[in-house]
């Protein structure tokens, strides 16, 4: 589904939280995201993982500009994105939680109306579209009049996608959609949004920490550790021929259904906690965790570069370490 | 609805003020009341079936005295509740939801009237505005709006870190449709309890005020100035004091009451919901404490759901006074029996 029109081109993207002291003065900066640069293409859908607090959220923010970026470019469509906005409409979230994305107070007809607040729609063709959606999604029309509370997790996420397409947007960004839900109604939610993508031809930027999930659904997914991107590669090649040692350590710590394969894998422990994102480490960020790290690799930050075909990793000893290690 | 049956002091509270209420809208309907009629012949006497509750000093009829007393409280209350609670919402909302420099000042505007005490402003602006109902409606309500705004914004706080706000401002909703249509019915059900409370709080300033001859004028009563007059005859009219006094008294309990029924109500959709939610709206004044208090003796009898919820939140703080109160009802229940025999 590779395709080669670029929807999103992102070039040293950062988001630098300042931290302030008691009387204001500022102490340092969270670099929740640090220099990225990635694209997506029109139509696919790019996953991005990473453990908590890696900056995988400020990053889907930042390109929906729900946030200001501290420094970078986002082009979309070719076009700066803070010179030439995109409408709203092309591009909509769906949160992770179903619980506090839709408004207790308003039942569900209001909350799907919200989007086509400022469309010259009428009353009728606005119900007529929402009525639509619903069933889209799985629901009734007769819907409408109920409220958020009457429907369990699964539902109410089929309610915040239904109101994520009501626009029919370019571009979707789901922020770890699946993640509050069972692992059912996970896999129940990922085949509607599959089913909605080939239908409509949207673009996902899919942000999961669940990489077996991932697998499934993204055509590529980037890597995300410290808030840069460790690395990018098609979901299939990143699978099989992970080439940063953090990919290796999060592979070999995915939980596998079979216990015979599960055997055969072998674990990369990791030692030490997640460093906070306020040390200002000179070298690579995870040279301190790293099991292959050398005394160049706390030293020199390594750049991400392309060693196979459309698969970029930033490791000084990418190369070296898959020679050892397979 | 049987919830609200269940709990007697509730059901006390709100006909209580039912009764209130009606009385004192309706007291205009009684001819023969005139509170300001003088009999000086027949000063000072006792309850009797001519004057229910007396006469006073200059013999003017007691029971009207009171009666429209009442109507001067509770529409002091009322106005200045709803003027301390359209200062302290706006201040809270603007606050919270706009955050930086529009939050450090008005929070601040909040300390500087909190740190000075409320008597000593309340009196210095008492003498420099001219004497009426309207100034002391509005002297109270300028004085007392700074909980609200408190509680008000650290409520907004919290509801704008939810997804659906955030979506909202995404979409490009204009913050003020944002405010009204997303963030004030969440904070609503606080709101109203915070306003019940307050009116209760207003009651008490206002005779306070009228305690100190700060407050309404001769010949206009209200509970809190009959107390004042009452003070020269405690000896030979103890009357005077006790009626005006128990009634303060039950108002303002009723009202502390009535916040915490309606906070149940308030919010309907969202109790059977959402799982973050009962929620402590903060808020209260001693009184507030002390109906609480009271509550627990009733809610030990028949306790609603949604008290006991929250009485287990409070476990830890409330265990001494809980077992205090459960010895209480124990002893209420034996006397109790002990009568019906």
């Amino acid at each position: 589904m590779l395709q080669t029109e670029k929807l999103f081109e992102i070039r040293g993207l950062k988001k630098y939280f300042p931290i302030r002291s008691f009387l204001g003065g500022k102490r340092g900066d969270v670099k929740a995201v640090n220099d990225v640069s990635f694209s997506i293409y029109r139509g696919e859908t790019f996953g991005l993982v990473g453990e908590s607090g890696c900056g995988k959220s400020t990053l889907g923010r930042l390109i929906l500009r729900m946030l200001e970026p501290t420094a970078g470019e986002i082009f979309y469509k070719g076009k700066d994105i803070h010179q030439s906005p995109p409408g709203r409409q092309e591009m909509q979230i769906i949160f992770q939680d179903p619980y506090s994305s839709l408004d207790a107070y308003w039942n569900i007809g209001e909350i799907l109306a919200e989007p086509l607040r400022f469309q010259p729609l009428s009353a009728r063709e606005k119900q007529e579209r929402i009525e639509a959606m619903l069933e889209k999604v799985g629901l009734k029309p007769e819907d409408t009049q109920r409220f958020p509370y009457e429907f369990s997790g699964g539902q109410r996420q089929r309610i915040g996608i239904a109101r994520a397409l009501m626009l029919k947007p370019e571009f979707i960004l789901c922020d770890e959609p699946i993640a509050a839900l069972d692992a059912s109604i996970q896999a129940q939610v990922v085949n509607m949004l599959q089913d909605l993508q080939e239908e409509f031809h949207f673009t996902y930027l899919f942000i999961s920490h669940d990489l077996s999930m991932m697998r499934y659904i993204s055509s590529r997914i980037g890597v995300m550790y410290l808030g840069s991107l460790a690395e990018l590669a098609p979901s299939r090649e990143l699978y099989e021929k992970p080439l940063h040692p953090y990919t290796r350590a999060l592979l070999s710590a995915r939980p596998v259904a079979d216990p015979e394969k599960a055997r055969a894998i072998k674990r990369l422990p990791l030692s030490m906690e997640l460093p906070s994102p306020l040390d200002n480490l000179p070298g690579c960020p995870f040279a301190p965790r790293c099991p292959f790290a050398k005394p160049l690799c706390r030293e020199e930050k390594p750049a991400l570069r392309e060693l196979s075909p459309a698969h970029f990793v930033s490791c000084l000893r990418a190369e070296e370490i898959s020679s050892e290690n397979g | 609805m049987l919830e609200f049956c269940s709990d007697r002091q509730a059901a006390f509270a709100a006909s209580y003020l039912l009764l209130i209420f009606l009385i004192s809208i309706l007291v205009f309907l009684f001819r023969g009341l005139d509170p300001d009629k003088i009999d000086v012949l027949h000063k000072l006497q006792p309850p009797s079936p001519l004057h229910w509750f007396g006469t006073d000093n200059m013999g003017r009829d007691y029971f009207a005295r009171v009666l429209y007393g009442g109507q001067v409280s509770l529409l002091v209350g009322v106005l200045a509740m709803l003027c301390s609670v359209l200062i302290g919402v706006t201040v809270g909302m603007l606050s919270g939801y706009f955050g930086g420099l529009i939050d450090g000042f008005f929070m601040r505007l909040v300390d500087i009237f909190l740190s000075i005490p409320w008597l000593i402003m309340v009196t210095v602006f008492g003498l420099l505005f001219k004497k009426g109902l309207l100034s002391i409606i509005l002297v109270i309500g300028i004085f007392s709006w700074m909980d609200i705004a408190r509680i008000v914004r650290s409520e907004v706080l919290a509801v704008k870190g939810r997804e659906y706000v955030q979506y909202a401002d995404f979409i490009g909703i204009p913050p003020l449709s944002v405010m009204t249509g997303h963030i004030l019915p969440a904070v609503f059900s606080t709101i109203i309890t915070a306003s019940t409370s307050t009116i209760a709080g207003a009651i008490m300033t206002e005779s306070a005020l009228s305690f100190l001859g700060l407050g309404v004028q001769q010949p206009m009563s209200s509970w809190g100035s009959l107390l004042q007059q009452s003070q020269k005859y405690l000896q030979n009219a103890p009357y005077m004091a006790l009626l005006p006094g128990i009634l303060i008294i039950l108002t303002v309990y009723s009202f502390n009451k009535l916040g915490d029924i309606l906070r149940v109500f308030a919010e309907p959709r969202v109790r059977a919901g959402e799982e973050d939610m009962p929620r402590e709206a903060g808020g209260k004044s001693g009184n507030e404490e002390t109906a609480q208090e009271k509550c627990g003796e009733g809610r030990a009898e028949n306790p609603p759901r949604k008290d006991k919820e929250r009485e287990e939140a409070e476990i830890p703080v409330r265990e001494a006074s809980e077992r205090k109160e459960t010895e209480i009802s124990a002893r209420e229940a034996s006397e109790k029996r002990g009568k019906d025999e």
